[in-house]
């Protein structure tokens, strides 16, 4: 399962994991880092549109239930700011629908990941597939 | 007045005569009372004046002198005048001078002259006095009218005596003169009161004068003369009618019959003493009572108005018969006859006549009247129409009218016929031979005048008709017997329809829980004939349905429907849900009651479905609330077990940095973790974590969520593939060889594609084979290889998928509970004891299908997956 092999391409691809719960956004960033990725973190959307001022970002995993403002509130105004980041809903709820506001920005169902990812590679491919299309367009 | 008139003549002559003469008198006496004492009263004011004017002008000197003591000497000379009270003299100027008053008293009203006197009863007498033509003074002189009354009492007095003696003397003379006239009347009043008393009509009124009294006297005498000749003739004639009456009387009262005359207000004037013998009265009882008194009280009503008419019409009275009460109280019936009598005018005066008894005579008549009347009665009020014919002729004789009535012919044409006339064509034959035996009743068709047949039963005896040998045929009719006969029939195999077309067993039993009905439905479900029940009772041909007669009984006795939910094996394939209803009857006072069975296994296996599903749902919406909980710590900890993972086994440069760091060569960190065994660890916690994650998931499931991704498919080839994916799946693999597991497919030709969500249906299927096969690697029918059968088939609009297996079956308990979420019948962890209960969930609500399964021990298990089919066809 290990996927040494991609670790190279990543170095340069900026990620930023939102997530309230320690245990989650800790070792999503544990993981990313350990592939490579330069990763940035925040535990609510306010302090992570902070870090948009600083950084700029290819991709983020942003868990939907939030103290503050919300996943979606957060996508929104995020893509405002950076229209090329790219984003992957990681949420614990069964009953999620990708509101239209977020469809209209092209997003679709094969980014939502429900919790828990069984296997964390799926992350892994997602991230590829989708900035591989980013490059595309 | 009247008193008056009611006196003898003699005391009214006396009281006129008296009364003449002592009015007369007293209007004489009174006028003449009246004149006498005028005069007496004007010789006392005359000579009252006189004196006062003598005294007057002896006083004229006195007064010349106003000689005052002169002037009373004067006056008191008057004293001799005995009735002047007082007198006084005044001057001419009218003052006082002197004054006499015969009490001695001076009076003082007088002091000077009043000229008018007052009106005190006494007479006043005021004279002026004149001296040379001059008024030289007056006198004023009161007289007293005592002397006046005084005398005109004496003399009325003697007036009221000389009266008194008048009328005395009127009164005898009256009395006296009063016999002159008198006493000739009465003598002639005592000789007519003499000879009307005595009847001696010899004694003459004699007499003296020639006066009207004489004439009175004479012309009495005549009448009487004239009165006694009379009598003598009479005398003579009453005496011959006595003797003639006397006759006629002993003819009466010796005659055998009862002879009585009534007057005009059928009032008895007379009755022979013959009464006493008929009705048991005295003859003076009935003198003054009328023949109805006597008459039974419905005969008395018409007798009544019958004599009324009659006398009104003057006729006689013949033969009629009339009911009469005996005194001592039994009818006894008289027969009358009576002419009407007339008096000299021509004016009816009543009735005489005679009674004869004819009560024996009634009495027979009515009995032979009865006698015929009952039979006659008989005859003609029997319904069922009779023929009287002749034996030898044949010969209709005689019918009744319901015999016209029913054969519509008249009594003329049945008398030209014979009975054998009425048979339907080509019965006579019959007929010749049956009469044979009498009284036993024969069955014929006859024929009506309309050729309307009926059917008849006919008695025939012989009888003496008019004197002739005959024949009696009652004939009945029992067409209407047939036809209710036939229509009871109808009804009865009507009813038995209804019952037997009846979804429900229905069991009729009597009161001593004796079978009397079994329907068809009863006959199907327990594989009893009819015949073989009935009468047998009910507890030994249904033994398995729990119903104990005593329970039967107490429904009838106390008329309750009785109602109950019962579980029996009345056709021997497998317990059935039975909802057995009894209902008392009541049918003509004989108890019974109707037991009815219907069998409501699929009810029951719908409600259960039901709650299943409510159970289901709640999971559901527990899952959906407990998810997100459980998701976040379980993405925790399997995130961190994957990161633990790499960094302890992954080839990232970080773990190789990180090693170096430490001194460690990162082979020995591994072939440390190898020796410790680190990595199957590792794993087993990232399979717990992914078997919770499994069961939130399918828990999830249960919630009821409309995201319809279903589309037409065809089941076959879902079936298909599904036995594709089992045969390769992991899990299977380990566990069971599903390989091994024999599998016999069959499907209906050209099965309409079903709308579903493949994926799920799969799932579905999948769950069901794991089950079986699971099922059948633990022991299997006889020991046989273990095999599927699956079939796929339409049904009732609906798309049916069976999955048999011949595992070791379920005991009804598991096969009710195992669609219920967490019920498992596999070891703690071989399981989550969610599967059958997804594919319930999947298969009910999100496809309005039906998941049902058939099981007993030791007989295998069937899964069925209905879906409904589209009801338009495409």
């Amino acid at each position: 399962m290990s996927t040494t092999a991609d670790i190279g391409p990543n170095k340069q691809i900026k990620l930023l994991i939102i997530d309230d719960e320690d245990s989650i956004r800790l070792s999503l960033a544990a993981y990313f880092e350990d592939m490579d990725f330069e990763v940035q973190t925040a535990e609510t959307a306010e302090t992570a549109l902070d870090l948009m001022n600083k950084h700029c970002f290819n991709l983020g995993i942003i868990d939907m239930r939030l103290p503050g403002k919300d996943g979606n509130h957060f996508i929104r105004e995020a893509h405002g700011r950076q229209p090329r980041m790219r984003f992957i809903i990681h949420t614990g709820s069964k009953q999620y629908l990708l509101p239209p506001a977020l469809k209209a920005i092209g997003m679709t169902e094969r980014e939502i990941l429900l919790k828990p990812v069984r296997d964390m590679a799926i992350f892994n491919n997602l991230i590829q597939i989708m900035l591989h299309e980013g490059d595309g367009s | 007045m009247k008193t008056f008139f009611k006196k003898s003549i003699r005391n009214r002559l006396i009281i006129i005569i008296f009364s003449v003469s002592v009015l007369t008198l007293l209007i004489g006496f009174t006028g003449v009372a009246y004149l006498d004492i005028q005069n007496i009263q004007r010789d006392l004011k005359e000579d009252a004046l006189m004196h006062a004017r003598f005294t007057g002008q002896n006083c004229i000197g006195v007064l010349e002198w106003a000689d005052k003591e002169g002037a009373q000497a004067l006056l008191n000379n008057l004293e001799a005048v005995h009735y002047i009270q007082s007198v006084a003299l005044y001057d001419a100027a009218g003052l006082h001078i002197a004054a006499y008053n015969s009490t001695g008293n001076r009076s003082n009203d007088s002091d000077t002259l009043n000229t008018t006197p007052p009106e005190d009863g006494f007479l006043h007498v005021i004279e002026p006095i004149y001296y040379k033509g001059l008024r030289v003074g007056a006198i004023h002189l009161k007289a007293s009218f005592d002397d006046v009354r005084q005398r005109i009492g004496d003399y009325l007095l003697t007036l009221a005596v000389i009266l008194t003696l008048t009328t005395a003397l009127a009164l005898v003379l009256a009395s006296r003169l009063q016999g002159l006239i008198s006493k000739p009347i009465l003598n002639l009043a005592d000789v007519t009161r003499h000879i009307s008393k005595a009847k001696d009509y010899s004694v003459r009124a004699s007499h003296d004068s020639e006066d009207e009294i004489g004439v009175l006297y004479t012309g009495f005498n005549d009448m009487i003369n004239q009165v006694a000749a009379r009598e003598t003739e009479r005398d003579a004639a009453e005496l011959a009618l006595r003797e003639s009456e006397e006759r006629f009387r002993s003819l009466v009262e010796t005659s055998s019959d009862w002879i009585w005359e009534v007057d005009t207000d059928w009032k008895y004037r007379y009755v022979s003493p013959k009464v006493r013998e008929l009705l048991g009265y005295e003859p003076e009882e009935l003198i003054g009572q009328s023949p109805f008194d006597f008459m039974a009280e419905e005969d008395a009503h018409t007798v009544r108005s019958a004599f009324m008419n009659i006398i009104e019409l003057k006729q006689p009275i013949t033969g009629l018969q009339n009911r009469n009460i005996h005194k001592a109280g039994h009818i006894v019936v008289l027969e009358t006859n009576g002419v009407p009598v007339f008096n000299e005018q021509g004016k009816i005066t009543g009735y005489r006549g005679i009674d004869r008894n004819i009560t024996d005579r009634r009495r027979a008549q009515e009995a032979l009247q009865r006698s015929e009347q009952k039979y006659r009665t008989l005859f003609t009020s029997i319904n069922d129409p009779i023929l009287i014919y002749n034996q030898d002729t044949q010969k209709i004789i005689d019918c009744n009218q319901p015999a016209l009535d029913r054969y519509a012919y008249t009594i003329e044409e049945l008398r030209q016929m014979t009975p054998a006339a009425l048979l339907e064509p080509g019965q006579e034959k019959q007929q010749a031979v049956k009469t044979a035996k009498p009284h036993a009743p024969q069955h014929y068709r006859h024929i009506t005048k309309h050729g309307q047949p009926l059917d008849v039963e006919i008695i025939s005896a012989p009888l003496i008709y008019h004197e002739q040998t005959a024949c009696m045929s009652i004939i009945r009719d029992i067409s209407d017997r047939m036809a209710t006969e036939k229509a009871l029939r109808h009804t009865k195999n009507y009813l038995k329809n209804i019952l037997n077309s009846m979804p429900s067993v229905i069991v009729g039993v009597d009161h001593k829980g004796q079978i009397t009905q079994w329907n068809l439905e009863a006959q199907s479900l327990t594989g009893l004939a009819t015949e073989n029940v009935l009468g047998a009772s009910l507890d030994a041909v249904l033994p398995d349905l729990q119903l104990p007669m005593d329970l039967v009984l107490q429904a009838i006795h106390d008329k309750e429907i009785l109602k109950r939910t019962t579980q029996a094996n009345l056709d021997h394939q497998g317990m059935k849900y039975l909802d057995i209803t009894v209902y008392p009857l009541i049918t003509h006072g004989r108890e019974g009651a109707v037991i009815r069975l219907d069998d409501v296994s699929e009810r029951i296996r719908i409600e259960e479905m039901m709650i299943q599903s409510e159970k289901m749902l709640s999971v559901g919406g527990l899952a959906a609330g407990m998810a997100h909980e459980i998701n976040n710590p379980l993405a925790g900890i399997m995130q961190n077990v994957q990161v633990i993972r790499n960094r302890l086994f992954g080839d990232l440069p970080a773990n190789h940095s990180a090693a170096q760091e430490s001194n460690v060569s990162l082979s020995k960190i591994q072939n440390y973790m190898h020796i410790r065994k680190i990595a199957p660890m590792i794993d087993a916690v990232m399979e717990s974590g992914q078997r919770a994650a499994q069961i939130v998931e399918n828990m999830l499931s249960f919630s009821r969520k409309s995201d319809s991704k279903q589309i037409r498919h065809n089941l076959v080839q879902l079936l298909d593939q599904t036995l594709e994916l089992a045969g390769n799946d992991y899990d299977l693999k380990k566990k069971y060889d599903f390989k091994r597991i024999k599998i016999i497919k069959s499907s209906q030709k050209e099965m309409p594609l079903v709308r579903c969500e493949p994926s799920k249906i799969q799932q579905v299927i999948l769950n069901i084979l794991k089950n079986g096969a699971q099922a059948m690697g633990i022991s299997t029918v006889d020991n046989a290889p273990a095999e599927f059968i699956l079939n796929v088939l339409c049904k009732d609009q609906m798309a049916c998928i069976e999955i048999t297996d011949n595992g070791p079956g379920m005991d009804e308990e598991t096969r009710r509970r195992v669609f219920e979420p967490f019920f498992t019948t596999k070891t703690v962890g071989v399981g989550t004891g969610l599967g059958l209960s997804v594919s319930y969930f999947i298969v009910t609500e999100n496809h309005r299908g039906q998941l049902k399964v058939n099981s007993a021990p030791g007989q295998g298990s069937t899964f069925i997956i209905e879906l409904p089919l589209e009801t338009t066809s495409i």
